[in-house]
Protein backbone atom coordinates (compact mmCIF):
# COMPACT_ATOMS: atom_id res chain seq x y z
CA UNK A 1 0.00 0.00 0.00
CA UNK A 2 1.38 3.44 -0.92
CA UNK A 3 1.73 5.79 2.05
CA UNK A 4 -0.48 8.86 1.79
CA UNK A 5 1.27 11.81 0.18
CA UNK A 6 2.54 14.29 2.75
CA UNK A 7 1.38 17.79 1.83
CA UNK A 8 4.21 20.28 1.41
CA UNK A 9 4.89 22.83 4.12
CA UNK A 10 4.79 25.58 1.53
CA UNK A 11 3.53 25.37 -2.03
CA UNK A 12 3.77 28.07 -4.66
CA UNK A 13 1.59 27.41 -7.69
CA UNK A 14 1.75 29.87 -10.52
CA UNK A 15 2.87 32.58 -8.12
CA UNK A 16 3.24 35.93 -9.82
CA UNK A 17 4.20 39.22 -8.26
CA UNK A 18 4.93 42.68 -9.62
CA UNK A 19 6.49 45.62 -7.80
CA UNK A 20 4.46 48.80 -7.34
CA UNK A 21 6.21 50.26 -10.39
CA UNK A 22 4.77 47.42 -12.49
CA UNK A 23 7.98 45.47 -13.09
CA UNK A 24 7.49 41.73 -12.71
CA UNK A 25 9.50 40.02 -9.98
CA UNK A 26 7.91 36.56 -10.09
CA UNK A 27 6.27 34.98 -13.13
CA UNK A 28 4.15 31.90 -12.54
CA UNK A 29 6.66 30.48 -10.09
CA UNK A 30 5.81 26.98 -8.90
CA UNK A 31 7.68 24.92 -6.33
CA UNK A 32 7.09 22.98 -3.14
CA UNK A 33 9.03 23.07 0.11
CA UNK A 34 8.73 20.02 2.33
CA UNK A 35 8.63 19.93 6.07
CA UNK A 36 12.09 19.66 7.63
CA UNK A 37 14.21 20.28 4.58
CA UNK A 38 16.93 22.79 3.84
CA UNK A 39 15.84 24.27 0.56
CA UNK A 40 18.26 26.34 -1.48
CA UNK A 41 17.33 28.99 -4.03
CA UNK A 42 20.05 29.43 -6.61
CA UNK A 43 19.94 32.05 -9.32
CA UNK A 44 21.57 35.23 -10.58
CA UNK A 45 20.93 38.64 -9.03
CA UNK A 46 17.48 40.03 -9.72
CA UNK A 47 15.89 36.68 -10.55
CA UNK A 48 13.28 36.94 -7.77
CA UNK A 49 14.80 34.98 -4.87
CA UNK A 50 14.53 37.79 -2.33
CA UNK A 51 10.99 38.66 -3.41
CA UNK A 52 9.96 35.03 -3.05
CA UNK A 53 11.44 34.90 0.46
CA UNK A 54 9.64 38.12 1.41
CA UNK A 55 6.35 36.74 0.15
CA UNK A 56 6.94 33.53 2.12
CA UNK A 57 7.49 35.66 5.21
CA UNK A 58 4.56 37.96 4.49
CA UNK A 59 0.89 37.88 5.25
CA UNK A 60 -0.16 35.70 2.34
CA UNK A 61 -0.77 36.11 -1.36
CA UNK A 62 -2.72 34.31 -4.05
CA UNK A 63 -0.73 31.39 -5.45
CA UNK A 64 1.10 30.70 -2.20
CA UNK A 65 -0.17 28.12 0.28
CA UNK A 66 1.36 27.55 3.70
CA UNK A 67 0.68 24.76 6.12
CA UNK A 68 -1.18 25.95 9.21
CA UNK A 69 1.89 25.14 11.35
CA UNK A 70 3.75 28.05 9.70
CA UNK A 71 0.79 30.33 9.11
CA UNK A 72 1.39 32.39 12.24
CA UNK A 73 3.83 35.26 11.80
CA UNK A 74 5.87 34.04 14.76
CA UNK A 75 6.43 30.63 13.19
CA UNK A 76 8.33 32.29 10.37
CA UNK A 77 11.51 34.32 10.53
CA UNK A 78 13.06 36.20 7.65
CA UNK A 79 16.70 37.22 7.94
CA UNK A 80 16.89 39.83 5.17
CA UNK A 81 19.94 40.35 2.98
CA UNK A 82 20.65 43.60 4.86
CA UNK A 83 20.59 42.78 8.60
CA UNK A 84 18.08 44.99 10.44
CA UNK A 85 19.98 46.29 13.47
CA UNK A 86 19.91 49.38 15.65
CA UNK A 87 23.41 50.72 15.22
CA UNK A 88 23.59 52.34 18.67
CA UNK A 89 22.43 49.26 20.59
CA UNK A 90 24.87 46.52 21.51
CA UNK A 91 24.90 43.24 19.66
CA UNK A 92 23.29 41.54 22.66
CA UNK A 93 20.53 44.18 22.91
CA UNK A 94 19.85 43.95 19.19
CA UNK A 95 19.51 40.17 19.21
CA UNK A 96 17.37 40.19 22.37
CA UNK A 97 15.09 42.90 20.96
CA UNK A 98 14.55 40.97 17.73
CA UNK A 99 13.70 37.86 19.73
CA UNK A 100 11.29 39.83 21.95
CA UNK A 101 9.55 41.17 18.87
CA UNK A 102 8.98 37.59 17.80
CA UNK A 103 7.28 36.80 21.08
CA UNK A 104 10.07 35.70 23.46
CA UNK A 105 9.86 36.94 27.05
CA UNK A 106 12.67 39.38 27.92
CA UNK A 107 14.56 36.87 30.07
CA UNK A 108 14.24 34.07 27.49
CA UNK A 109 15.24 36.47 24.75
CA UNK A 110 18.42 37.48 26.58
CA UNK A 111 19.34 33.84 27.30
CA UNK A 112 18.76 32.75 23.70
CA UNK A 113 20.63 35.78 22.39
CA UNK A 114 23.63 35.02 24.61
CA UNK A 115 23.70 31.34 23.65
CA UNK A 116 23.53 31.99 19.91
CA UNK A 117 25.89 34.94 19.98
CA UNK A 118 28.41 32.56 21.51
CA UNK A 119 27.74 29.92 18.84
CA UNK A 120 28.44 32.51 16.16
CA UNK A 121 31.66 33.58 17.86
CA UNK A 122 30.57 37.08 18.91
CA UNK A 123 30.67 36.75 22.70
CA UNK A 124 33.68 39.02 23.03
CA UNK A 125 31.93 41.76 21.04
CA UNK A 126 28.38 41.29 22.33
CA UNK A 127 28.40 44.48 24.42
CA UNK A 128 29.80 46.70 21.70
CA UNK A 129 27.41 48.92 19.70
CA UNK A 130 26.40 47.31 16.42
CA UNK A 131 27.72 50.36 14.54
CA UNK A 132 31.25 49.16 15.33
CA UNK A 133 30.61 45.76 13.73
CA UNK A 134 32.01 44.73 10.36
CA UNK A 135 29.53 43.50 7.76
CA UNK A 136 30.48 39.91 8.56
CA UNK A 137 29.83 40.48 12.26
CA UNK A 138 26.48 42.07 11.49
CA UNK A 139 25.62 39.01 9.44
CA UNK A 140 26.66 36.68 12.28
CA UNK A 141 24.53 38.65 14.71
CA UNK A 142 21.48 38.54 12.44
CA UNK A 143 21.93 34.80 12.01
CA UNK A 144 22.35 34.32 15.78
CA UNK A 145 19.01 36.06 16.36
CA UNK A 146 17.33 34.08 13.58
CA UNK A 147 18.43 30.69 14.90
CA UNK A 148 17.81 31.80 18.48
CA UNK A 149 14.12 32.22 17.69
CA UNK A 150 13.89 28.55 16.58
CA UNK A 151 11.16 29.30 14.03
CA UNK A 152 9.43 26.45 12.22
CA UNK A 153 10.22 28.14 8.93
CA UNK A 154 13.49 30.00 8.67
CA UNK A 155 13.92 32.21 5.62
CA UNK A 156 17.46 33.37 4.95
CA UNK A 157 18.26 35.87 2.22
CA UNK A 158 21.90 35.60 1.17
CA UNK A 159 23.06 34.41 4.59
CA UNK A 160 26.62 33.82 3.40
CA UNK A 161 27.25 37.42 2.35
CA UNK A 162 30.23 38.76 4.26
CA UNK A 163 30.83 35.59 6.28
CA UNK A 164 34.40 34.35 6.69
CA UNK A 165 35.16 30.58 6.68
CA UNK A 166 34.55 30.37 10.44
CA UNK A 167 31.21 32.09 10.06
CA UNK A 168 30.22 29.82 7.18
CA UNK A 169 31.10 26.76 9.23
CA UNK A 170 29.07 28.04 12.21
CA UNK A 171 26.17 28.77 9.88
CA UNK A 172 26.31 25.33 8.22
CA UNK A 173 26.31 23.65 11.65
CA UNK A 174 23.41 25.81 12.87
CA UNK A 175 21.48 24.99 9.70
CA UNK A 176 22.01 21.26 10.23
CA UNK A 177 20.97 21.55 13.89
CA UNK A 178 17.88 23.52 12.93
CA UNK A 179 16.89 20.73 10.56
CA UNK A 180 17.63 18.09 13.19
CA UNK A 181 15.29 19.98 15.52
CA UNK A 182 12.47 19.67 12.99
CA UNK A 183 12.81 23.13 11.47
CA UNK A 184 12.62 23.97 7.79
CA UNK A 185 14.93 26.47 6.15
CA UNK A 186 14.76 28.22 2.80
CA UNK A 187 17.89 30.08 1.81
CA UNK A 188 18.99 32.05 -1.21
CA UNK A 189 22.66 31.60 -1.99
CA UNK A 190 25.16 32.51 -4.66
CA UNK A 191 27.59 29.75 -3.75
CA UNK A 192 26.70 26.54 -5.61
CA UNK A 193 29.26 24.58 -3.61
CA UNK A 194 27.64 25.55 -0.31
CA UNK A 195 24.19 24.73 -1.67
CA UNK A 196 25.37 21.33 -2.89
CA UNK A 197 26.91 20.49 0.48
CA UNK A 198 24.25 21.93 2.80
CA UNK A 199 20.87 21.84 1.07
CA UNK A 200 18.58 18.85 0.78
CA UNK A 201 17.05 20.28 -2.38
CA UNK A 202 17.90 23.18 -4.61
CA UNK A 203 15.73 25.20 -6.98
CA UNK A 204 17.21 27.01 -9.97
CA UNK A 205 15.40 30.35 -10.26
CA UNK A 206 15.57 32.28 -13.51
CA UNK A 207 13.54 35.35 -14.47
CA UNK A 208 11.05 34.86 -11.64
CA UNK A 209 10.39 31.22 -12.47
CA UNK A 210 11.57 27.96 -10.99
CA UNK A 211 13.39 26.19 -13.83
CA UNK A 212 13.99 23.00 -11.89
CA UNK A 213 14.10 21.82 -8.27
CA UNK A 214 15.70 18.61 -7.04
CA UNK A 215 18.40 17.21 -4.79
CA UNK A 216 21.94 18.34 -5.68
CA UNK A 217 22.90 14.77 -6.57
CA UNK A 218 19.96 14.38 -8.95
CA UNK A 219 20.59 17.77 -10.53
CA UNK A 220 24.18 16.74 -11.22
CA UNK A 221 22.99 13.34 -12.45
CA UNK A 222 20.69 15.03 -14.96
CA UNK A 223 23.47 16.83 -16.77
CA UNK A 224 25.89 13.93 -17.10
CA UNK A 225 28.88 16.27 -17.28
CA UNK A 226 32.28 14.73 -16.81
CA UNK A 227 35.12 16.34 -14.90
CA UNK A 228 36.77 19.12 -16.83
CA UNK A 229 40.44 19.91 -17.36
CA UNK A 230 41.39 23.43 -18.34
CA UNK A 231 44.83 23.86 -19.86
CA UNK A 232 46.16 27.41 -20.11
CA UNK A 233 48.94 28.38 -22.50
CA UNK A 234 51.41 31.24 -22.15
CA UNK A 235 51.43 33.94 -24.82
CA UNK A 236 52.57 32.34 -28.09
CA UNK A 237 52.41 28.88 -26.55
CA UNK A 238 49.20 27.67 -28.20
CA UNK A 239 49.42 24.29 -29.96
CA UNK A 240 49.11 24.20 -33.70
CA UNK A 241 45.55 22.90 -34.11
CA UNK A 242 46.25 21.80 -37.73
CA UNK A 243 48.90 19.34 -36.66
CA UNK A 244 47.20 18.25 -33.43
CA UNK A 245 46.67 14.48 -33.25
CA UNK A 246 43.25 13.12 -32.33
CA UNK A 247 42.60 13.44 -28.58
CA UNK A 248 43.52 10.46 -26.41
CA UNK A 249 40.80 7.97 -25.50
CA UNK A 250 38.40 9.28 -22.82
CA UNK A 251 39.29 12.91 -23.55
CA UNK A 252 37.02 15.27 -25.51
CA UNK A 253 37.86 18.90 -26.30
CA UNK A 254 34.87 20.91 -25.05
CA UNK A 255 35.93 24.38 -26.13
CA UNK A 256 38.96 26.39 -27.26
CA UNK A 257 39.36 29.72 -25.57
CA UNK A 258 41.77 32.62 -25.89
CA UNK A 259 44.98 30.94 -24.68
CA UNK A 260 43.16 28.00 -23.13
CA UNK A 261 41.64 24.64 -23.91
CA UNK A 262 38.77 23.07 -21.98
CA UNK A 263 38.55 19.28 -22.08
CA UNK A 264 36.01 16.81 -20.75
CA UNK A 265 37.75 13.73 -19.39
CA UNK A 266 36.41 10.51 -17.94
CA UNK A 267 39.14 10.00 -15.36
CA UNK A 268 41.46 12.97 -14.86
CA UNK A 269 44.04 11.09 -12.77
CA UNK A 270 44.62 8.55 -15.54
CA UNK A 271 44.15 10.78 -18.56
CA UNK A 272 46.19 13.77 -17.46
CA UNK A 273 49.75 12.53 -18.33
CA UNK A 274 48.59 11.32 -21.72
CA UNK A 275 46.70 14.56 -22.36
CA UNK A 276 49.70 16.71 -21.55
CA UNK A 277 51.92 14.61 -23.77
CA UNK A 278 49.36 15.02 -26.59
CA UNK A 279 49.38 18.79 -26.23
CA UNK A 280 53.15 19.10 -25.94
CA UNK A 281 53.63 16.98 -29.06
CA UNK A 282 51.79 19.69 -31.01
CA UNK A 283 54.44 22.25 -30.02
CA UNK A 284 52.52 23.90 -27.17
CA UNK A 285 53.84 25.30 -23.91
CA UNK A 286 51.66 24.85 -20.82
CA UNK A 287 51.23 27.58 -18.20
CA UNK A 288 48.74 25.84 -15.90
CA UNK A 289 46.41 22.90 -15.62
CA UNK A 290 43.17 23.05 -13.63
CA UNK A 291 40.97 20.05 -12.93
CA UNK A 292 37.32 20.77 -12.02
CA UNK A 293 34.64 18.40 -10.90
CA UNK A 294 31.23 19.35 -12.30
CA UNK A 295 29.16 21.30 -9.81
CA UNK A 296 25.79 22.95 -9.46
CA UNK A 297 27.06 25.95 -11.43
CA UNK A 298 27.56 23.63 -14.43
CA UNK A 299 24.15 22.06 -13.79
CA UNK A 300 22.59 25.53 -13.63
CA UNK A 301 24.21 26.58 -16.90
CA UNK A 302 23.19 23.41 -18.73
CA UNK A 303 19.66 23.07 -17.35
CA UNK A 304 18.67 26.75 -17.58
CA UNK A 305 20.90 27.91 -20.45
CA UNK A 306 21.98 30.80 -18.24
CA UNK A 307 25.04 31.73 -16.25
CA UNK A 308 24.80 32.09 -12.47
CA UNK A 309 27.03 35.16 -12.62
CA UNK A 310 24.77 37.20 -14.87
CA UNK A 311 22.24 39.72 -13.55
CA UNK A 312 18.67 40.46 -14.52
CA UNK A 313 19.88 43.55 -16.44
CA UNK A 314 22.24 41.40 -18.52
CA UNK A 315 19.35 39.31 -19.78
CA UNK A 316 16.68 41.99 -20.06
CA UNK B 1 5.82 46.31 25.80
CA UNK B 2 8.76 45.52 23.52
CA UNK B 3 8.46 48.78 21.60
CA UNK B 4 8.28 50.78 24.82
CA UNK B 5 11.45 49.04 26.08
CA UNK B 6 13.15 49.45 22.70
CA UNK B 7 12.44 53.19 22.71
CA UNK B 8 13.93 53.58 26.18
CA UNK B 9 16.93 51.39 25.38
CA UNK B 10 17.55 53.46 22.28
CA UNK B 11 17.20 56.76 24.13
CA UNK B 12 19.48 55.70 26.97
CA UNK B 13 22.06 54.06 24.70
CA UNK B 14 22.68 57.42 23.03
CA UNK B 15 23.65 59.30 26.19
CA UNK B 16 25.22 62.23 24.39
CA UNK B 17 22.10 62.81 22.30
CA UNK B 18 19.97 62.50 25.42
CA UNK B 19 22.11 65.12 27.17
CA UNK B 20 21.83 67.44 24.18
CA UNK B 21 18.07 67.02 24.20
CA UNK B 22 18.04 68.21 27.80
CA UNK B 23 20.65 70.96 27.37
CA UNK B 24 19.44 72.59 24.13
CA UNK B 25 15.92 73.44 25.39
CA UNK B 26 17.46 74.77 28.59
CA UNK B 27 19.99 76.90 26.72
CA UNK B 28 17.46 78.27 24.27
CA UNK B 29 14.45 78.76 26.52
CA UNK B 30 15.95 79.83 29.84
CA UNK B 31 16.83 83.31 28.52
CA UNK B 32 13.29 83.61 27.17
CA UNK B 33 11.76 82.47 30.44
CA UNK B 34 13.86 84.96 32.42
CA UNK B 35 13.43 87.82 29.98
CA UNK B 36 11.06 90.72 30.24
CA UNK B 37 9.39 89.75 26.96
CA UNK B 38 5.64 90.12 26.83
CA UNK B 39 3.75 87.05 28.02
CA UNK B 40 2.22 86.19 24.59
CA UNK B 41 5.71 86.19 23.06
CA UNK B 42 7.05 83.90 25.73
CA UNK B 43 4.06 81.60 25.30
CA UNK B 44 4.63 81.47 21.53
CA UNK B 45 8.33 80.65 21.84
CA UNK B 46 7.69 77.90 24.39
CA UNK B 47 4.74 76.49 22.44
CA UNK B 48 6.61 76.35 19.13
CA UNK B 49 9.61 74.74 20.77
CA UNK B 50 7.64 72.07 22.63
CA UNK B 51 5.57 71.12 19.59
CA UNK B 52 8.56 71.04 17.22
CA UNK B 53 10.61 69.10 19.75
CA UNK B 54 8.05 66.30 19.79
CA UNK B 55 6.93 66.45 16.16
CA UNK B 56 10.43 66.31 14.68
CA UNK B 57 11.53 63.80 17.28
CA UNK B 58 8.69 61.50 16.27
CA UNK B 59 8.48 61.88 12.47
CA UNK B 60 12.18 61.73 11.65
CA UNK B 61 12.91 58.51 13.59
CA UNK B 62 9.75 57.01 12.07
CA UNK B 63 11.10 57.64 8.57
CA UNK B 64 14.52 56.33 9.59
CA UNK B 65 12.99 53.19 11.13
CA UNK B 66 10.93 52.63 7.99
CA UNK B 67 13.92 53.13 5.71
CA UNK B 68 16.13 50.81 7.81
CA UNK B 69 13.51 48.06 7.71
CA UNK B 70 12.72 48.18 11.44
CA UNK B 71 9.02 48.78 11.01
CA UNK B 72 8.83 46.00 8.44
CA UNK B 73 10.68 43.74 10.88
CA UNK B 74 8.33 44.65 13.74
CA UNK B 75 5.14 44.07 11.79
CA UNK B 76 6.42 40.98 10.01
CA UNK B 77 7.14 39.49 13.42
CA UNK B 78 3.42 39.66 14.09
CA UNK B 79 3.60 42.63 16.44
CA UNK B 80 0.17 44.32 16.28
CA UNK B 81 0.31 47.64 14.45
CA UNK B 82 -1.90 49.30 17.06
CA UNK B 83 0.39 48.23 19.90
CA UNK B 84 3.40 49.44 17.96
CA UNK B 85 1.76 52.83 17.43
CA UNK B 86 0.53 53.30 21.00
CA UNK B 87 3.71 52.06 22.69
CA UNK B 88 5.83 54.20 20.41
CA UNK B 89 3.70 57.28 21.12
CA UNK B 90 3.65 56.61 24.85
CA UNK B 91 7.42 56.12 25.02
CA UNK B 92 8.06 59.19 22.87
CA UNK B 93 5.81 61.29 25.10
CA UNK B 94 7.49 60.06 28.29
CA UNK B 95 11.02 60.59 26.96
CA UNK B 96 10.21 64.05 25.60
CA UNK B 97 8.58 65.02 28.91
CA UNK B 98 11.65 63.85 30.82
CA UNK B 99 13.98 65.80 28.55
CA UNK B 100 11.86 68.96 28.74
CA UNK B 101 11.27 68.74 32.50
CA UNK B 102 14.22 70.97 33.54
CA UNK B 103 13.17 73.64 31.02
CA UNK B 104 9.57 73.55 32.21
CA UNK B 105 10.78 73.83 35.79
CA UNK B 106 12.74 76.98 34.88
CA UNK B 107 9.66 78.42 33.17
CA UNK B 108 7.38 77.72 36.13
CA UNK B 109 9.93 78.91 38.67
CA UNK B 110 10.57 82.15 36.73
CA UNK B 111 6.80 82.73 36.59
CA UNK B 112 6.60 82.84 40.33
CA UNK B 113 6.76 79.35 41.67
CA UNK B 114 5.10 76.08 40.76
CA UNK B 115 1.51 77.29 41.14
CA UNK B 116 0.78 76.73 37.42
CA UNK B 117 2.31 73.24 37.37
CA UNK B 118 -1.06 71.45 37.69
CA UNK B 119 -2.17 72.94 34.36
CA UNK B 120 1.14 73.25 32.49
CA UNK B 121 2.28 69.67 33.03
CA UNK B 122 -0.89 67.92 31.80
CA UNK B 123 -1.18 70.35 28.90
CA UNK B 124 2.44 69.69 27.92
CA UNK B 125 1.98 65.94 28.15
CA UNK B 126 -1.20 66.08 26.05
CA UNK B 127 0.65 68.19 23.47
CA UNK B 128 3.60 65.80 23.40
CA UNK B 129 1.23 62.85 22.98
CA UNK B 130 -0.52 64.45 20.03
CA UNK B 131 2.71 65.57 18.34
CA UNK B 132 4.22 62.10 18.82
CA UNK B 133 1.13 60.50 17.32
CA UNK B 134 1.45 62.75 14.26
CA UNK B 135 5.03 61.52 13.60
CA UNK B 136 4.17 58.16 12.00
CA UNK B 137 1.33 59.80 10.06
CA UNK B 138 3.75 62.28 8.56
CA UNK B 139 6.31 59.51 7.95
CA UNK B 140 3.70 57.45 6.11
CA UNK B 141 3.06 60.32 3.73
CA UNK B 142 6.66 61.18 2.84
CA UNK B 143 9.66 59.50 1.25
CA UNK B 144 12.68 61.04 2.95
CA UNK B 145 13.97 62.61 6.15
CA UNK B 146 13.98 66.06 4.54
CA UNK B 147 10.35 65.71 3.50
CA UNK B 148 9.48 64.52 7.00
CA UNK B 149 11.10 67.60 8.56
CA UNK B 150 9.34 69.90 6.13
CA UNK B 151 5.93 68.27 6.52
CA UNK B 152 6.25 68.20 10.32
CA UNK B 153 7.17 71.86 10.43
CA UNK B 154 4.32 72.88 8.12
CA UNK B 155 1.70 70.83 9.93
CA UNK B 156 2.88 71.95 13.36
CA UNK B 157 2.96 75.63 12.40
CA UNK B 158 -0.52 75.37 10.96
CA UNK B 159 -1.90 73.77 14.12
CA UNK B 160 -0.01 76.23 16.33
CA UNK B 161 -1.39 79.13 14.32
CA UNK B 162 -4.96 77.87 14.63
CA UNK B 163 -4.42 77.25 18.33
CA UNK B 164 -3.84 80.97 18.69
CA UNK B 165 -0.14 80.95 19.56
CA UNK B 166 0.68 83.72 17.10
CA UNK B 167 -2.42 85.87 17.30
CA UNK B 168 -5.58 85.72 19.36
CA UNK B 169 -8.29 83.97 17.36
CA UNK B 170 -10.95 86.37 16.21
CA UNK B 171 -14.53 85.52 17.00
CA UNK B 172 -15.97 83.33 14.28
CA UNK B 173 -14.58 80.27 12.56
CA UNK B 174 -10.95 80.80 13.71
CA UNK B 175 -12.15 80.87 17.27
CA UNK B 176 -14.16 77.71 16.67
CA UNK B 177 -11.11 75.96 15.20
CA UNK B 178 -9.03 77.07 18.17
CA UNK B 179 -11.62 75.65 20.54
CA UNK B 180 -11.18 72.22 18.94
CA UNK B 181 -7.42 72.38 18.45
CA UNK B 182 -5.34 69.86 20.46
CA UNK B 183 -2.62 72.46 21.08
CA UNK B 184 -4.96 75.06 22.58
CA UNK B 185 -4.65 73.71 26.16
CA UNK B 186 -0.89 74.27 25.99
CA UNK B 187 -1.39 77.88 24.93
CA UNK B 188 -3.93 78.43 27.65
CA UNK B 189 -1.79 76.73 30.31
CA UNK B 190 1.40 78.59 29.35
CA UNK B 191 -0.60 81.81 29.29
CA UNK B 192 -1.91 81.13 32.79
CA UNK B 193 1.65 80.39 33.98
CA UNK B 194 3.51 83.39 32.60
CA UNK B 195 0.92 86.11 32.53
CA UNK B 196 -2.39 87.30 33.67
CA UNK B 197 -4.31 85.16 31.18
CA UNK B 198 -6.95 83.21 33.08
CA UNK B 199 -7.54 79.73 31.79
CA UNK B 200 -10.98 78.69 30.62
CA UNK B 201 -11.52 75.13 31.84
CA UNK B 202 -13.74 74.31 28.86
CA UNK B 203 -10.61 74.50 26.66
CA UNK B 204 -9.50 71.26 28.20
CA UNK B 205 -12.54 69.25 27.37
CA UNK B 206 -12.90 70.30 23.74
CA UNK B 207 -9.24 70.03 22.84
CA UNK B 208 -8.72 66.77 24.64
CA UNK B 209 -11.77 65.39 22.86
CA UNK B 210 -9.99 66.19 19.58
CA UNK B 211 -6.79 64.48 20.76
CA UNK B 212 -8.78 61.47 21.94
CA UNK B 213 -10.69 61.35 18.66
CA UNK B 214 -7.46 61.51 16.70
CA UNK B 215 -6.00 58.72 18.84
CA UNK B 216 -9.12 56.63 18.24
CA UNK B 217 -8.90 57.25 14.49
CA UNK B 218 -5.21 56.38 14.50
CA UNK B 219 -6.02 53.16 16.33
CA UNK B 220 -8.61 52.20 13.72
CA UNK B 221 -6.31 52.95 10.80
CA UNK B 222 -3.05 51.86 12.46
CA UNK B 223 -2.75 48.77 10.31
CA UNK B 224 -3.18 50.58 6.98
CA UNK B 225 -1.08 53.44 8.21
CA UNK B 226 1.80 51.23 9.28
CA UNK B 227 1.70 49.30 6.00
CA UNK B 228 2.85 52.45 4.25
CA UNK B 229 5.91 52.45 6.49
CA UNK B 230 7.00 48.96 5.47
CA UNK B 231 10.04 49.54 3.32
CA UNK B 232 11.09 47.88 1.09
CA UNK B 233 7.54 47.86 -0.18
CA UNK B 234 6.95 44.38 -1.58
Amino acid sequence: MTPPAVPPLVAARGLSYAYPDGSAALRELSLEIRDGERFGLLGPNGCGKSTFLRLLAGEGIRGLRRDSSVDGARQRWLAPDQPVLRSWLSGRENAATLLELHGARPREARAAADAWIERFGLSGDANRPARTYSSGMRRRLALAAAFGARPRLLLLDEPLAGLDPGGRAAFATALADHRAGGGTAVLSVHDPGFAAANCDRVAFIVDGRCAVADTPARLLGRIGVRPRVEIRFPAGGNPDRETLDPAPAGVRPASWGEGSLLLEVEDPSRALPETLAWILRAGASVASVDVREPGLADAFAILTGRDLEETAEDTA
Amino acid sequence: MTIWRLAWRSALARRRLFAWNVAVPLLLLTPVALSAAAAPHRVAVFGVFIVFFAAFGSAIPAVRDARDGWIDEILRAGYPALRWLLERTLAGTAIDALQLAPTLFVLLWSAGGLRAAPVVLPATIATLWFANLLGPLVAAAVRSLAEAALASAALSLLLLHFAGFFRTPAPGWTSLVADWNPYTPLRAALGAAVGPMPMDDSVWLRSLLVAAGFTFGAAIFASDWSRRLRWPRT
